[in-house]
């Protein structure tokens, strides 16, 4: 066992949420793991390749066997040995008008793939195995946010940032993770390392994390060199676990909201993410995922060790199903979950919690402007201004005041005292403007083809008069000869 | 002559706009937007400023020598809608996107009451040429910030809850009285 | 003669005098900071959504921005439809009018769409867009590459087998919540 330096930083985010936690709710109870009898696989919308044919009703995929590959180079696994029940199209997660493709498994082998289905790889891959190994693997972010991992490899790096804050209030996946899975993200962290040539691998954690803390403690491999890897404590505080804001606690680096931190060489990366890596490192594909069952509104809350696509309710009866009355079930947590409209569609590999509580109908009344959204803001924007513009239908106002680097973390909602919803106001703000800028960028690419057409046009028309002139000098003389001719005829 | 007095007594105490209630068309009719705001009461001040020293030139090298002071009236006019357009045509040279930000606004200071005003007052009190011109840029720079400050409060306005009876000008009026009212507060820096 | 009709003879001819060098100096003036072209028009062009679709009676938006500089009313686009109409008042200090139906009428963004079995590589599509949005030569297939395509339903009356449909275009809508989703809308 080498010694790990442990740094505790002296930042705090100006702003911020500090809130009981609720993390030992669904920490009362050790990981379980769940083998559900179907799976409900939702399809991207546009795939890499065309299915293959044993995606014919009745037959069997196993375990592991890759099952799509999306545009960006993912490969997803089938999660168990199952048969294919059907192939249609369904309802979304979100309950989004546009119906998604589904395809519904009937599990034959409950367990876990116990074979690695990709070949094992030997210690210290290089870069461009790494990568390959990570897309073939479906290693995407699993903090949540679904990006592919191999995609950020692609910058020149020199920092990775263990992201082990989990500063929403309920989560527990990350903690579970880092508690139970500690050599795993060592090993990925290694691996990293020497794959991309980092200089250096902050693993930051929140101070309410102790347990967690002492299993990477103890679990910190000695080819690590202590200089470089150091564990950095920070205050617990919401959101504390965004990117930008997880560099400026940990490293004292402010990074522009115009830039993202893989520009600057820096990689963050979820512990769940490093630990899904180590696995693929070994031969096993993404396949499974820990997601936190939680919030007032369970019976039981827990951790549960669930294959990709385990339909959501099953998941909520293992965790002794719903309190009676009425409830909304959150994908995420109580500040960044959104509602889930069909509770029977499958777990993601984005679906790090469901959070369940009650319906709580809260009329919004008008803005006192007492300031507290201004007070929590982690960006230090002015949310009553930006609320007061995009009611107003003022976006170029908006973005003056900073629209585009609010973080959506939710905690100006959970502060306003009139309940108004500034969160998804800002979303639909954002929204608006990346389609008004997707709209101007077509706009621009119509004119200039527009206007490189009638150059073209007038290049060919010019062209043409030319070689009229030409033929009319030779025509001419041509002309001249016929009627000459005609005239002799005639004579 | 208290310079330092007569400067603070023009853009302040006798605030053009909210004391002396002179130039109120562009006040109310340009302060939408802070960018138009700001261009117009630039313009209006360097007009102003001008202004002041072409009449001070024209009432005592033309007017009192020929004793034609009756025809001030005109003369001043005259004066201002040549300084205006002079004005319009160099910033549409120099500053196209302020001259179209702008657009109908500019001619519209020949027109402006505080212009005529100030170089009639000016008159009045018998200033120096050296005094004119500080009295003219003075009153410019209290023009330029009243107008600046009812814009950008006039913007916020734009984005509060205003109840429908009263949006748009007559939130804008009240305003304007407000700021009349605080800036009466001024008075009390010279003891008269 | 009266001493007052001299005063007055001398100040009407000293206001005279004034007025006239007034007049010769804006003169002076206006050859010395002549300006032209206008960079007006760029920013009217900038205002339409570029459909080059021919509603507005202008062959293409460019024609139609330097109409709108010498005085044209704003509404008459309905590609661009409300949006463009308040951001073109806004530009030129105007008040914003309700579209002119006489040209049309706003609808969802289109997007044209070929069908293949049908298509006889006749080529007189690709002629007409003005975007140059549909591929193909003549006696081969022609398809609307739909990323260019500008919904201006000019290619649909030369098709002399009427293969072409103007389908609605699958906007983002507002339901995505992935931030890897909306990196890629951002990314265009």
């Amino acid at each position: 066992m080498a010694e790990c330096r442990i740094i505790q930083s002296p930042r705090r985010l100006a702003g911020g949420l500090q809130r009981a936690d609720g993390k030992a709710l669904s920490l009362s109870q050790p990981l379980m793991q769940v083998n559900p009898p179907v799976l409900q696989i939702a399809l991207p919308d546009t795939l890499q390749d065309i299915p293959p044919e044993r995606w014919s009703i009745g037959a069997q995929i196993e375990a592991g066997q890759p099952l799509f590959t999306t545009q960006e180079g993912i490969t997803q696994a089938c999660p168990r040995t199952a048969t294919v029940e059907s192939v249609g199209t369904g309802k979304t997660l979100s309950g989004s008008p546009t119906p998604c493709r589904l395809l519904n498994l009937t599990v034959v082998d409950p367990d876990p793939p116990r074979q690695p289905s990709l070949t094992p790889l030997p210690a210290n891959p290089d870069g461009r195995t790494l990568r390959q190994r990570a897309a073939d693997a479906g290693i995407v972010g699993l903090g949540g946010g679904g990006f592919p991992a191999h995609l950020k490899w692609q910058h020149r790096l020199h920092t990775l940032i263990v992201n082990g804050a989990e500063c929403e209030p309920f989560l527990t996946a990350d903690e579970q993770t880092m508690r139970l899975r500690a050599p795993a993200i060592w090993d990925a962290v290694v691996a990293l390392m020497s794959a991309l040539s980092l200089q250096r691998c902050v693993l930051v954690l929140e101070d309410n994390k102790p347990e967690a803390l002492a299993a990477l403690q103890a679990a910190y491999p000695s080819v690590l060199d202590a200089q470089d890897v150091c564990i950095t404590v920070i205050q617990s505080q919401y959101p504390s676990g965004a990117e930008r804001q997880l560099i400026w606690l940990a490293l004292g680096l402010e990074i522009a909201t115009t830039t993202f931190p893989v520009e600057h060489g820096i990689v963050v990366h979820n512990p769940v993410t490093l630990a899904a890596l180590a696995d693929a490192l070994h031969g096993y594909p993404l396949t499974d995922r820990i997601v936190t069952v939680t919030g007032p509104s369970i019976v039981t809350p827990g951790t549960f060790q669930t294959p990709l696509g385990t339909p959501i309710d099953l998941l909520l009866s293992q965790a002794g199903g719903l309190r009676p009355g009425h409830h909304n079930v959150f994908h995420g947590g109580p500040y960044t979950g959104w509602p889930i409209s069909n509770t029977a569609a499958g777990v993601r590999a984005t679906t790090a919690c469901l959070y369940a509580a009650p319906v709580v109908s809260q009329t919004p009344s008008p803005c006192i402007r007492c300031g507290a959204c201004a007070e929590v803001c982690p960006v230090q924007l002015q949310p009553q201004q930006l609320f007061a513009a995009l009611t107003h239908d003022q976006l170029d106002e908006a973005l003056h005041v900073g629209l585009s680097q609010c973080l959506e973390c939710g905690a100006c909602d959970v502060v306003c005292p009139s309940n108004l919803s500034l969160t998804k106001t800002f979303q639909d703000g954002i929204r608006d403007h990346q389609i008004q800028q997707s709209e101007k960028q077509r706009a621009d690419r119509a004119r200039t083809r527009f206007e490189a057409r009638n150059q073209r046009l007038l290049k060919r028309s010019e062209a043409d008069e030319t070689r009229r002139a030409v033929r009319r000098e030779r025509s001419g003389s041509a002309l001249d000869r016929i009627r000459a001719a005609r005239a002799e005829e005639t004579h | 002559m208290d310079w330092g007095l007569l400067l603070i007594s023009a853009a302040l105490i006798n605030n053009v706009v909210l004391v002396q209630y002179l130039g109120l068309c562009p006040f109310m009719g340009v302060s939408n937007r802070m960018d138009s705001a700001f261009g117009l009461s630039l313009a209006t001040a360097f007009v102003l400023t001008l202004t002041s020293v072409v009449a001070y030139l024209i009432e005592t090298l033309i007017l009192i020598p020929l004793d034609a002071v009756w025809l001030r009236t005109l003369a001043f006019i005259v004066a201002i809608a040549i300084t205006v357009q002079s004005t319009e045509l160099i910033m549409r040279k120099t500053a196209p996107l302020l001259y179209q930000v702008l657009g109908l606004f500019l001619p519209l200071i020949t027109t402006n009451c505080a212009v005529l005003g100030i170089a009639l007052l000016n008159v009045n009190r018998s200033h120096t040429l050296l005094e004119s011109a500080l009295y003219g840029f003075g009153a410019a720079m209290g023009f330029a910030l009243v107008l600046v400050m009812f814009s950008a409060m006039r913007e916020r306005l734009a984005r509060a809850d205003i109840p429908e009876l009263l949006q748009g000008t007559p939130i804008a009026l009240i305003t304007a009285g407000f700021m009349a009212l605080a800036f009466m507060g001024f008075s009390g820096i010279v003891n008269s | 003669m009266n001493e007052i009709t001299i005063d007055i003879i001398a100040g009407v001819i000293a206001l005279t005098a004034l007025t006239t060098a007034g007049g010769l100096l804006l003169q002076t003036l206006s050859r010395r900071f002549r300006v032209d072209g206008s960079p007006l028009v760029a920013q009217i062009d900038a205002c339409l959504p570029q459909t080059q679709c021919g509603q507005c009676g202008h062959p293409g938006c460019r024609p139609y921005a330097e109409a709108i500089a010498s005085g044209e009313s704003i509404n008459k686009c309905p590609p661009g439809g409300r949006d463009t109409i308040e951001a073109l008042a806004d530009l030129l200090g105007k008040e914003p009018i309700p579209l002119d139906a006489a040209h049309g009428t706003t609808e969802l963004p289109k997007v044209a769409v070929i069908d293949e079995t049908v298509c006889i590589g006749c080529t007189k599509c690709i002629v007409a867009c003005p975007v140059d949005a549909i591929l193909g030569a003549a006696k081969l297939m022609h398809t609307v590459i739909a990323d260019e395509c500008t919904g201006c339903d000019l290619c649909l009356a030369p098709c002399p087998v009427d293969c072409i449909a103007l389908v609605p275009r699958s906007w983002p809508t507002r339901d995505i919540k992935s931030t890897a989703s909306r990196e890629v809308i951002a990314r265009g």
